[in-house]
């Protein structure tokens, strides 16, 4: 019998030693939630996460390399959304602005697009995306919400070209806010900033003062912020002021404008065109 | 003989976290390339067939303490082990046709009973199929550049 066994043994040795590894696996299978079993699975998992954090070091390093890279990857395009982002939000601004100024106006206003300019230390000019067909003239008022920015000077169907302020040949009536001080606003190129002329001395000028159109312009409406007075020289051996003003409006700033779609009085235009042909 | 179970033992571990760590994240359609299986089928075709059903459960075990969940990969490794045990080396000519025969056979065996222990019936029979062959063909890759590359010269 003893023999038997052995020869048995022997001969199914591997059968033997499969079924007994595989009932061992099966009932650590089952029995995995027992309390030894647990301190085993919990044994091994620390050997596990011991040996990870030394391998975890090595592969961080590289890791960290191409992790780099797509931060930097991911930076730049968040970098180039924000921007236009804050484009966005600044334009707007801006239009919100625009339109307010637009339901305060007493002119009908026409919105248009800078598409063009002329830099020039001189003369500077603007073409507007707002034409004949737009019903826009020479001498309208081209303005925004922080002030006048110049007139249109020529019309195309399509396209006007703008005289800023800004345009050594700009020349506009401005009345000082504070002292009611009436003189005419023309472009200082060199010192890069506007005068107001034909200031008597007689007359009372305070730095600071708003300047704003005068009733008296040729082409713009009245009470149109044009800027702010800066220096005031008096020279005694002269009858007018040395004003300096800055012009309310940042041309390096203009993108929108608006056309005051003011009518040009006929009858006060051919008046003077006869008064200059007399003389 | 002791030299060899050093070895045996010593690649076997640092296999065990090859695994863990890099093969297994190569999971494709669910299956990943087991090292181990190989491992377990070079043994058992140089060692014979009990040897290599013990090695099978001792690879098995230790890859169960390093995943937390005890008796599947001992179960499928079991198996693995003694499958490969028939393959067991005789002929060197044919060595490798041999080597990646058993490879097939124990991959086969090994993922259908890690399937059985693991979710019963509850699959449908193609999803058994499929994973069972995906599981081959990539040991039968990972294999064949073993062999070529490491265990023919051992």
């Amino acid at each position: 019998m003893k023999k038997l066994l052995e020869a048995l043994l022997l001969d199914f040795r591997e059968y033997l030693l499969l079924v007994f590894f595989c009932l061992l696996s099966l009932a650590l299978f089952v029995n995995q939630e027992t309390p030894a079993m647990r301190v085993l699975r919990a044994s091994g998992l620390e050997i596990f996460a011991t040996v990870e954090r030394g391998f975890g070091l090595i592969a961080r390093y590289f890791g960290l390399v191409s992790e780099n890279d797509e931060l930097h990857r991911r930076n730049t395009e968040l970098l180039a959304e924000l921007s236009l982002l804050r484009n966005a939000q600044a334009e707007n601004q801006e239009l919100k602005l625009l339109l307010d100024y637009k339901r305060r106006s007493a002119y009908p206003l026409k919105l248009a697009q800078i598409v063009d300019r002329t830099f020039s230390a001189e003369r500077n000019l603007f073409t507007i995306n707002l034409g004949a067909n737009d019903s826009v003239e020479v001498n309208m008022p081209v303005l925004t919400d922080d002030g006048l920015v110049g007139r249109v000077v020529l019309v195309s169907p399509n396209y006007a070209i703008v005289q800023p302020i800004i345009n050594r040949d700009f020349k506009v009536g401005v009345v000082s806010e504070k002292t009611r001080t009436l003189g005419t606003l023309t472009w200082i190129p060199k010192e890069q900033l506007a005068s107001m002329e034909h200031v008597l001395l007689s007359n009372p000028v305070e730095v600071g003062e708003r300047v704003f159109t005068a009733h008296f312009s040729s082409f713009a409406a009245p009470n149109i912020e044009v800027g702010k007075i800066v220096a005031v020289d008096k020279n005694e051996a002269q009858l007018f002021y040395n004003i300096r003003v800055v012009p309310s409006v940042n041309f390096g700033k203009l993108e929108q404008v608006f056309v005051m779609m003011r009518p040009t009085d006929k009858e006060f235009e051919a008046i003077r065109r006869r008064y200059r042909e007399l003389q | 003989m002791r030299q060899r179970i050093f070895l045996y033992v010593g690649v076997a571990v640092l296999l065990g976290f090859v695994q863990q760590f890099f093969l297994d994240r190569l999971l494709l359609y669910g299956a990943a390339p087991d090292a181990l299986i190989i491992w377990a089928v070079f043994i058992a075709r140089r060692e014979g067939q009990s040897i290599g059903t013990t090695a099978g459960f001792l690879i098995g075990l230790m890859m169960d303490l390093l995943r937390g969940t005890l008796g599947v990969d001992a179960f499928s490794k079991t198996v693995s082990g003694f499958s490969a045990g028939f393959f067991r080396e005789v002929d060197r000519p044919s060595a490798r046709n041999e080597f990646l025969l058993a490879t097939a056979v124990a991959s086969l065996s090994g993922v259908v009973a890690f399937n059985l222990v693991s979710y019963g019936f509850t699959l449908a029979w193609w999803q058994y199929l499929f994973s069972a062959g995906v599981g081959m063909g990539y040991n039968l890759v990972l294999g064949y550049i073993t062999y070529i590359l490491v265990l023919q010269r051992l």
